[in-house]
């Protein structure tokens, strides 16, 4: 597969994830009766739980000072869910359980829920993959279950997919385990096509999550977002030639800040933010930024890299331009190998 | 012997909007002339900027005005070799009564004046300035309004340009020429056009009653209307429906950008094919070919099988949007942080000449 293939994946992937997290969200959140968003679930991507004394070290004795799940629901009994969600799983069965020493680490009377002492009653763990690999990973669990791999807290395996139709849907259905809300689980038991148009407004407003996106898919997000719109407030803009360019000067902070306003869970975690990291991460803009100015896009204002000067052009196709640069780059260098292990 | 002149006292009055129309109506019944009528909107009245414009080679002089009505000089300043030369014309703006931003350019100079001086003119101004585009359907109805409406006997095709979609796989047919349509009556054009997954980008008809020919008519796809006689009914039935198509464009592609919005929320359209039109998949390339063709943008296929995903940047004014494909009749415009009036037009339009028409709706209608 070529670099270029191998970044258009990696994208497809990234957008799969997210798609599959707002879905999954969506089942406790969505009434079906008034259908209506319910106002007393409140769900969180990467919200920040600490570890009770008895977790605060992991498998490897190293402190644990904080998790991150891709997926937090809290429901008005007091209950929540956590969870993970991977649309890529290694092939080497030896790096599966990482996955699930992440996930042995939610099994934990966390702190941090959006409750007055910051708990729950309890809740449930889940590992949401896509169908080619939920097989597998389920028997790989119960072959290691109760000895490498131990759950006090009910555990259950979902799995994903995206439906071939002609009408989209995302399919989800449970091949492990009882999720505690009933309502949820007798739907997923049986599996749920959710139609993806539902989402539409959703998915064209969350294009990040908190795990680093690919980096074509990243400057393009900053180029299209927060480079144009610099740019188009030029006078020369709109009569710019292909060969022309407009100097744009960028903070490194206000890159951050407009993809998170604009792009992130930000706007699904309303007024409960206080433990939500900030999105995207800045060493990630600054990763972008310093491509750009591999690629000659761009150049570094000062040695502090605070501040960029990015040389807007008028590209027929943003993201198909940074893909095309960035795997010559990746090839260029040598770093196919390490650009497959990320 | 001289001739009565009949221009002069025309452009000297101070016309309100119906003694315009009227006058129009009256001039071309004594003088063998053509009105043309070009509908637009832009947000602030042309009044108030048209004679500021500067730099360019056409230059807008108010002479007078009066009551929504306004009439101006424009002057087109070129070089012919190492020669300068000017052409003047005057052209009165047209303030619709009902519908704020929306206008009417009239003239009555001739065909040069037109096609070289006010039409370039005013398609430069955009995106300030834009124009509308009028469906196959919605072309069809007016002329049969039109029709039924006069009592004419005949509406008869004596020119017509027309392009056709795609062809074959894999290729997009360019315009045709001009062709002539010898005696076809509108349904049988219609249909012709139809069934060949086309649209009329002009039509020149002829005007008949009985066997009294009344005018030649003209009208085009952007909404520009010429004729030679009977002004007023003309105006009637083509210049005020499409100042109306105009006015329910800003109402439904305004307000679109996620800016406006406190939180920022999305604020989608959709163009409802309403009928199995992505049933087969083949036609997510051809909607993915059609659009690649659309000028001075990015589009970007983040998917493009089984569903459709497109980021799509307008370099007009740096509005931006989000294409989805998820059903068979749908394409689901969602409009990024800005979504101006003038680049969803444009955006809409491209996909109504390239692919296929639909009618435009608000994502919460569509989806209801």
């Amino acid at each position: 597969m070529s670099a270029q293939e191998e970044f258009r994946d990696k994208i497809d992937d990234y957008e799969q994830t997210i798609h599959a997290i707002i879905g999954f969200l969506n089942f406790y959140r969505y009434d079906a009766v008034s259908k209506k968003m319910k106002d007393n679930v409140l769900v969180f991507q990467g919200r920040r739980l600490e570890p009770s004394s008895q977790k605060v070290m992991d498998l490897n004795g190293e402190k644990i000072s904080h998790v991150t799940p891709d997926i937090v629901a809290f429901l008005p009994s007091k209950s929540g869910v956590l969870g993970e969600v991977k649309k890529s799983f290694p092939m080497e069965k030896e790096r599966w359980m990482k996955t699930f020493e992440q996930l042995m680490a939610y099994d934990d009377d966390l702190t941090g829920w959006p409750s007055d002492d910051g708990k729950v009653n309890s809740h449930d763990i889940v590992l949401i993959l896509h169908q080619s690999r939920a097989v597998p990973v389920r028997k790989f669990y119960e072959e290691h279950k109760n000895s490498v791999i131990k759950f006090t807290r009910p555990f259950i395996i979902i799995e994903f997919n995206r439906s071939p139709e002609r009408r989209s849907f995302i399919f989800f259905r449970t091949v492990l385990g009882s999720l505690t809300e009933n309502e949820v689980n007798g739907r997923l038991e049986n599996g749920v096509q959710v139609p993806m148009e539902v989402f539409v407004k959703i998915y064209s407003t969350i294009k990040i999550y908190d795990s680093k996106p690919p980096l074509p898919y990243l400057i393009e997000l900053i180029w299209a977002n927060v480079v144009l719109r610099c740019a188009s407030e030029y006078p020369k803009f709109e009569k710019l030639k292909k060969k022309q360019k407009i100097d744009v000067v960028l903070e490194i902070d206000s890159i951050v800040e407009e993809l998170h306003q604009g792009f992130s869970f930000r706007m699904l975690h309303g007024d409960n933010n206080e433990r939500q990291p900030k999105i995207p991460k800045k060493e990630w803009v600054l990763c972008a930024c310093e491509q750009l100015v591999k690629l000659n896009e761009a150049s570094w204002v000062d040695s502090t890299k605070k501040t960029i000067k990015v040389f807007f052009r008028k590209y027929d196709d943003v993201l198909d331009h940074f893909i095309e640069l960035c795997s010559k780059e990746v090839e260029n260098t040598g770093q196919l190998k390490l650009f497959k292990e990320s | 012997m001289n001739r009565f002149d009949f221009i002069t006292p025309f452009y000297n009055s101070r016309h309100n909007r119906e003694s315009l129309i009227q006058g129009i109506d009256s001039i071309l019944a004594a003088k063998s002339l053509s009105a043309r009528a070009i509908p637009f909107s832009c947000d602030k009245p042309p009044i108030e900027w048209f004679p500021k414009i500067i730099g360019g080679s056409r230059h807008a002089l108010l002479i007078n005005e009066n009551e929504g009505v306004q009439l101006f000089e424009l002057t087109h300043s070129f070089k012919d070799g190492d020669e300068e030369k000017k052409e003047s014309g005057r052209f009165f703006i047209y303030e619709h009564p009902k519908y704020e931003k929306v206008y009417v350019a009239l003239t009555i100079e001739s065909s040069d004046f037109f096609r070289r001086v006010l039409l370039p003119f005013i398609q430069g101004l955009y995106p300030t300035v834009i124009m509308t585009f009028i469906t196959h359907k919605k072309l069809r109805n007016l002329l049969d309004e039109f029709q039924a409406t006069n009592q004419f006997t005949d509406l008869i095709i004596t020119r017509a340009s027309q392009r056709l979609r795609f062809e074959e796989e894999g290729k997009h047919k360019k315009v045709m020429p001009i062709v002539s349509w010898p005696d076809m009556d509108l349904t049988e054009a219609f249909n012709w056009v139809y069934q060949n997954n086309g649209w009329f980008q002009s039509l020149q008809f002829e005007v008949r009653k009985n066997s009294t020919r009344i005018a030649e008519i003209s009208f085009t796809r952007q909404g520009i209307v010429r004729t030679n006689h009977i002004f007023s009914k003309v105006f009637e039935a083509f210049v005020l429906p499409v100042c109306k198509t105009i006015h329910e464009n800003i109402e439904i592609f305004g307000h679109r950008s996620r800016r406006e919005n406190s939180d920022l929320h999305a604020k989608p359209l959709v163009i409802d094919f309403g009928e199995e039109q992505f049933s087969e998949i083949s036609e997510n390339a051809k909607f993915i070919q059609a659009m690649r063709q659309l000028k001075t943008a990015s589009v970007s296929v983040l998917h493009g099988n089984p569903y459709i995903h497109m980021s799509v940047i307008d370099y007009y004014d740096g509005s931006t949007f989000d294409l989805w494909v998820l059903n068979s009749n749908h394409l689901v415009i969602v409009p990024q942080m800005k979504g101006s009036i003038s680049a969803i037009k444009r955006l809409i339009n491209h996909v109504f000449d390239t692919y296929a028409e639909g009618e435009i709706k608000d994502y919460a209608e569509a989806t209801k």
